[in-house]
């Protein structure tokens, strides 16, 4: 997918002796939005860009070293040895030995020739770095102004991280106007480098308009425009990033020191083998510990960390290197709420800034982007969705720009479960976004293209194009697990035997028979509103993979059969 | 030279055959013997003529045969002709009387055209070989008819009668028969002597047109055409159905024309055919009575016949053209490659099934036994497969001594190391002759040989040829532009040799220093350097060449890198007259990169720039990607120091450029212009907010050396906000000396304190100060205390063992000076 970027200016950062303006330009393409204000704190949000930038830059994904002049050196080395297990002679060795030691002498003396030009080169690739790659690679930014806060939204290069900065109005000692809406805005390293000029002793002006700063070209004004390949799975990561922030999540609140202890362990050794995982153990009433693997090296938080639940559960978290995003957030912060979907799935850490929250969210491992593993809209709430519940949903939360699932209820009058699926519907159609920290699901536009109930309702009956291999026979062709669960749920062969009320919520057990035949027994953990919590099944691709391959069929065909309930007012 | 015996023929006559021979006579001189009889081999009376002397032989032996055809007996194939009952046996005596150019042939052969059926293009052929204009209207004739054969046979026969008229006449037929686009396509190739354009109009057709197409267009037999069918004759499809039939028509054309070159071409490609691809079955038209059937396309028995032919042919040119054959066959050998090489086996060698090598490099060798069936050669035993040292077993050798050039041929384009040993002997030991007379282009080629001797061999001779004191510039010239890189790296290795001369010569030296090649350029400027600083005429001319070529844009990137290297080496004066400012600022804009840099070059020495570019164009020029524009434009600036001592301004948007050189720059005129009235309090604060290390390292050196004349707190109150981990410690420093005493300040300092401490990449020296900072300020006031305890009890909780423990001290510290202020640690929470 090409995603078109036309910017009329460019995003930047001007100083005067008492007075900074900071303009980010938005792209022209998409509806106009725009907010003037004049910022509060500064210095936070600096901070908080700084950490945005981060992640928008960031790349952790393995790659092998590819080492050619070494290997050279490896083969030259052999040589030599097989070569010397020839020469007999004592001449012959000195006569050796001399001319090494001269090939040595110039190959210092070739080294210091070549200085300049090895700096120059350095110095070359870091121009050609600042101006093209991002001209080419760097995904801006997707930028929200909401009646109550102004979002920027972003990916990271190796789609392994999600990042959310919400920046509150009272971040702004006042606001001129603002025209609510989606865009991107222009996001380089030069405004990058920028924006760490900001200070709290200039009154700084905040502009969000497709103006910027006007771009001179040889001709006179003109404008910026970026062509970047944007990977079908970028996109589609956005909208699992919601799917998966609406399953239900466990808590757990840190202190900024803590997570820093844990960052810096991190930064300070190298795990040289595996595991690699950050694994939290939390038990109910006691604060929270950390273990980092392989290491053993453990971290009780400190008290405000003390974890709710019922009983206790180990986490383990992969790609824990990605939360050296954060650093630039951990001496502004004020405390940091690490939200927990299970092992090897995702987690999410809010970071509360006062009048700024920043949302940062990993996928279960960092070679996972969001697509490649786990489909989490398969656990998220979905009733079948018509075209004109759709249509009414988005209406009514374009109008408010957010709302809960209850308030959206009220104010469109469809059921809280149909509303539930809807807000599900319109966050996997990229119109809608889910808020963890605020809680509440916001508008969001994802797409330049107007909105369309009926598409959108085709697009979310398109199955997940991941297949689950265990879920078949040998000799039969792959399907979709989400496919399989709905022919589960076609034979009647899947059963609920109890609805049993827990606290916080209520976990179904069920009987399912698949397509092999065999009779398994799927368990869903449901909170009280409706989130999946946890899942489990006796099957073999559950026994393999857990959660972090998505649901199986079984614990799927056991959620669908329990929204038949729901919708026929059975359970509800 | 002894002739061979004749045989001639005598239908009506009881003694029917006559042979004539010459032999040695016991007393000297030569006898010739006449003997006839029924048959050959029953040979009854003979007469004996003689002696006579090996000169008058020749003329003897004419009147002997004149006097035998006065009698009536006339030659066998003729005889054959006359008496022959099957078709056959008509054509191939029509075809031997064609190689022997038998004039008396021509009548016998025109009465029996009209009747003739299968044998038709055999007597055309005939008639074409023997070359009598009596033939020229049947001929015509036969041009004119539908039937492809006949048609191919009768327009190669007239273009070997060099009939003009006749053959227009063929031509414009064959034009009206080409497909519209290819017509079109032929004219334009015509008018520009470019074959590229008719080939891809040709492989643009359809796919059952294209063979026909090719045909026609070699009928029509111009160079252009001819070039184009060769280059298509490349693509693979020669053994595909409407392909195969065109590609032996071609052939046939090829060598009743004596194209040779396109003869070992196609007999290559099919020899080749008939080693790797099968032949196919589809059902085409015939071109015998026109129906449709299906037929064998590319039959591996096809493809044999065409293999023997070709040698065949090549055996009829040695023994009826023997000065052609040479030719022939070297057109031939240089088809071959390694790439027909095979593994060998104990019998047989890597070109055991290389047929038409086999015949004409080792066609006198007795080592090597053909194999018809299997169409492939062995050795008689496995010692045969030893080649005997310096001896050459090629067939008809004597032909190949009486053609030297042809061996000239072998080494310029032989692929394979066997031709080139065979061709190398010969030149070197008994005709290098010829190798001293051949131009020099003829020689350049034998660089690229694949046999290491010949490429000495074509080294040695031109380096023959090369005097440096006296060197033929024209050709040291065509080896620098010569596609070769052996003959380019010749050409180089000369041109540095004749230096002297040639850069005495100003043609030749502006001709080398704009040539094509940059690397010749280059070298060329180098080698010609002291030679252009003498020599002012050359140095203007060069300089405007170069102007022309450097305006251009680069045909490659890199393209204007010599041109620029031996403009700014030698011509900066030269060119500085031509460009005024404004040209050269656009040169910088729009310019190659080596432009640029010139163009750079030649700013900087250029007084006026800065009055008519201004302040902010020089602003634009300091910050451009290359390195001597910006290095002219800080040039530029040295000279508005003036101006920069009442308004900085520009200097300090210079300073934050992101080219190194340029801030350096700017920096260095504001540490040495701008005094401290006009650059003040803000200018200092505005070089230590910078993010780059070497600005604020020249804001710290000025607020150090003006502390007494800015407010140091005020500074120190503005860089605790700063984010660089640089200008931390200078921060913490100046606060701690120039901060007012009390909890305002102090609050203040918090997040520079909390970035010191919570980094990921620490500086413990100054993680120690803030934490001795705190501690001493904690214990000041209980206020202090109050903000102090709060942040060291975050400090407290560091994993850092140092940290922590100077944390809990510095708390404990507060705790005794203050008993009142609440303590952020509970007893045992670290237990």
């Amino acid at each position: 997918m090409i995603a078109h970027y036309r910017y009329q200016g460019r995003s930047g950062v001007t100083r005067g002796q008492g007075e900074a303006r900071v303009a980010f330009a938005t792209n022209t393409l998409r509806e106009p939005t725009y907010f003037h204000g004049q910022l509060g704190r500064p210095l936070l949000f600096r901070e908080a860009l700084a950490a945005l930038h981060a992640v928008v830059v960031s790349d952790w994904k393995y790659r092998p070293v590819d080492r050619p002049e070494y290997k050279a050196y490896l083969e030259r080395l052999d040589r030599r040895f097989l070569a010397s297990l020839g020469v007999q002679s004592q001449q012959a060795r000195q006569r050796i030995e001399q001319l090494e030691a001269r090939l040595g002498e110039l190959d210092l003396a070739r080294e210091a020739r070549l200085r300049p030009f090895h700096a120059a080169r350095t110095e070359y690739i870091k121009y050609a770095c600042a101006h093209e790659y991002e001209l080419s690679y760097i995904f801006d930014p997707v930028i929200t102004v909401h009646p109550d806060e102004v979002s920027f939204e972003a990916f990271s290069r190796d789609e392994s991280t999600y990042a959310r900065l919400a920046a509150k109005y009272e971040l702004f000692d006042r606001i001129d106007e603002y025209l609510c809406g989606t865009t991107n805005i222009d996001f380089s390293i030069r405004l990058h480098r920028e924006l760490e000029r900001m200070r709290s002793y200039r009154s700084t002006r905040f502009r969000i308009d497709p103006s910027g700063f006007a771009v001179f070209t040889g001709e006179g004004e003109g404008h910026c425009e970026k062509k970047i390949d944007l990977p079908e799975s970028w996109v589609r990561g956005f909208l699992q990033v919601h799917a998966a922030m609406s399953l239900g999540l466990i808590r757990v609140r840190l202190a900024p020191t803590d997570l820093f202890n844990v960052v810096r362990t991190i930064r300070r050794r190298k795990a040289k083998v595996s595991p690699r995982a950050l694994c939290y153990e939390l038990e109910p009433g006691k604060r929270a510990r950390a273990v980092l693997e392989p290491w053993g090296e453990s971290f009780e938080f400190a008290p405000g960390s003390e974890f709710e639940g019922s009983k206790p559960i180990r986490v383990r978290t992969w790609g824990r290197d990605r939360l050296r995003a954060l650093a630039r957030l951990l001496p502004a912060c004020r405390s940091v709420d690490v939200y927990l979907a299970g092992m090897g799935l995702p987690s999410f850490y809010v970071l509360d800034l006062g009048p700024l929250q920043f949302t940062l969210g990993l996928s279960g491992w960092t070679d996972n982007d969001w697509t490649g593993g786990a489909s989490f809209e398969l656990l998220a709430r979905r009733l079948d969705v018509t075209p004109a519940s759709l249509q009414v949903a988005y209406d009514s939360l374009r109008q408010s720009r957010f709302a809960t699932d209850s308030g959206l209820s009220q104010a469109t009058g469809l059921g809280l479960e149909a509303t539930r699926s809807a807000l599900s519907g319109l966050c996997r159609a990229g119109r809608a976004m889910y808020d963890l920290a605020g809680g509440v699901h916001r508008h969001r536009d994802l797409f330049a293209d107007p909105f369309s109930a009926d598409a959108a309702v085709k697009q979310l009956r398109v199955p997940a194009p991941k297949v689950a291999p265990a879920t078949v026979g040998p000799g039969t062709a792959p399907i979709a697990p989400e496919i399989a669960a709905e022919a589960i749920v076609a034979d009647d062969a899947i059963r609920i035997i109890a609805r049993r009320p827990v606290a916080g919520g209520y976990k179904l057990s069920g009987s399912a028979r698949g397509a092999d035949g065999k009779r398994v027994r799927p368990l869903l953990h449901v909170s009280t509103d409706g989130k999946i919590v946890d899942g489990s099944c006796t099957c073999t691709f559950y026994g393999k993979h857990r959660l972090t391959q998505g649901p199986c069929q079984h614990m799927l065909a056991l959620r669908l059969a329990h929204m038949d309930r729901l919708e026929g007012g059975a359970l509800a | 030279m002894v002739p061979n015996p004749a045989r001639l023929y005598k239908p009506d006559d009881n003694d029917r055959v006559a042979v004539v021979s010459a032999e040695p006579a016991s007393s000297g001189g030569f006898l010739i013997r006449v003997a006839r009889g029924s048959r050959s081999h029953h040979l009854k009376s003979s007469a004996i003529f003689g002696p006579f002397s090996a000169g008058e032989l020749p003329l003897r032996w004419e009147e002997v045969l004149g006097q035998l055809r006065a009698d009536g007996f006339i030659p066998p194939p003729l005889g054959d002709l006359l008496e022959a009952t099957y078709r056959r046996s008509i054509a191939l005596a029509a075809l031997r009387l064609g190689w022997r150019r038998e004039t008396a042939a021509v009548e016998p052969i025109l009465s029996i055209l009209p009747d003739a059926v299968d044998e038709v293009c055999s007597l055309i052929d005939a008639l074409g070989m023997i070359g009598d204009p009596q033939a020229l209207p049947a001929l015509r004739s036969q041009a004119a008819r539908k039937l492809l054969s006949r048609r191919r046979s009768a327009v190669e026969a007239l273009r070997r009668l060099g009939d003009v008229e006749g053959v227009a006449e063929a031509m414009a037929r064959a034009r009206e028969q080409l497909p519209p686009p290819i017509l079109l396509a032929l004219e334009q190739a015509e008018a520009e002597r470019r074959s590229e354009g008719l080939v891809q109009a040709v492989a643009a057709l359809e796919d059952r047109l294209q063979g026909l197409c090719l045909d026609t267009l070699y009928e029509i037999g111009n160079s252009t055409a001819v070039e184009a069918v060769r280059l298509a004759l490349k693509l693979p499809k020669l053994n595909a159905a409407y392909h195969w039939r065109y590609i032996k028509s071609i052939l046939k054309r090829a060598w009743l024309r004596r194209d040779f070159a396109t003869a070992g071409e196609l007999t290559h490609a099919i020899e080749i055919l008939g080693r790797s691809l099968p032949g196919t079955r589809a059902s085409v038209k015939s071109g015998y009575d026109g129906k449709v059937r299906e037929t064998r396309i590319s039959h591996r028995n096809t493809r044999d016949y065409l293999r023997r032919d070709a040698w065949r042919y090549l055996r009829n040119l040695a023994r009826h053209e023997p000065s052609v054959y040479p030719h022939a066959a070297a057109e031939c050998l240089i088809q071959y490659g390694p790439e027909d090489a095979e593994s060998p086996s104990k019998f047989s060698g890597a070109f055991a099934r290389a047929y038409l090598l086999n015949r004409i490099l080792w066609g006198s060798s007795s080592r090597i036994r053909f194999y018809p069936r299997s169409m492939r050669f062995a050795y008689r035993s496995a010692k045969d497969a030893v080649v005997p040292a310096g001896r050459d077993e090629v067939a008809f050798p004597e032909l190949w001594e009486s053609q030297p050039v042809a061996f000239l041929r072998i080494l310029e384009a032989a692929k394979l190391p066997e031709a080139h040993a065979f061709a190398l002997r010969a030149v070197t030991e008994r005709h290098r002759a010829v190798l001293e007379m051949t131009p020099v282009e003829r020689i350049i080629p034998l660089l690229a040989a694949p046999y290491e001797p010949t490429v000495r061999l074509g080294m040695s001779e031109l380096e023959r040829r090369f005097d440096p004191s006296k060197p033929d510039l024209a050709l040291i010239d065509h080896l620098l532009s010569h596609p070769l890189d052996e003959a380019r790296f010749l050409g180089r290795r000369w041109l540095a040799h004749s230096a002297p001369a040639w850069s005495a010569e100003e043609e030749w030296l502006v001709a080398f220093l704009a040539h094509e090649d940059p690397e010749v350029a280059a070298q060329a400027a180098e080698l010609a350097a002291d030679e252009l600083r003498r020599n002012p005429t050359a140095r203007r001319t060069l300089a405007s060449r170069l102007l022309s070529l450097l305006r251009k844009p680069e045909a490659s990137p890199g393209a204007h890198d010599a041109y620029a290297r031996i403009a700014r080496d030698c011509l900066l004066e030269d060119l500085q007259p031509l460009f005024n400012v404004r040209e050269l600022v656009s040169l910088t804009a729009k310019g190659s990169p080596p432009a640029q840099a010139l163009a750079g070059d030649l700013l900087a020495n250029r007084p006026d720039a800065l009055g008519e570019l201004g302040l902010s164009g020089v602003e634009a020029l300091a910050d451009h990607p290359v390195a001597t524009v910006r290095a002219a434009a800080i040039g530029l600036l040295e000279q508005a120091a003036a101006a920069f001592r009442s308004d900085p301004s520009l200097l300090f948007a210079l300073a934050e450029s992101e080219w190194a050189d340029t801030r350096s720059g700017a920096l260095s005129l504001l540490q040495r212009v701008v005094p401290f009235e006009t650059m003040g309090f803000d200018g200092i604060l505005s070089l230590l907010d910078s993010t780059r290390e070497d600005v604020q390292q020249i804001g710290r050196e000025l607020a150090i050396g003006h502390v007494d004349r800015i407010d140091p707190g005020l500074l120190a109150n503005c860089l605790v906000e700063h984010p660089h981990r640089a200008i931390r410690g200078f921060a913490l420093e100046m606060a701690w000396r120039y901060l007012p005493d009390g909890v305002e300040s102090l609050s203040k300092l918090t997040p520079l304190l909390r970035s010191a401490l919570i980094d990921l990449n620490p500086d413990r020296a100054l993680k120690r100060s803030a934490l001795h900072f705190l501690a001493e300020r904690g214990v000041r006031d209980p206020h202090q205390a109050e903000v102090a305890a709060a942040e060291l009890g975050h400090f407290a909780r560091l994993a850092c063992r140092a940290d922590s423990e100077a944390a809990l001290q510095a708390l404990a510290r507060i705790a005794l000076a203050f008993p009142e202020v609440r303590n952020p640690l509970a007893v045992g929470e670290f237990g």
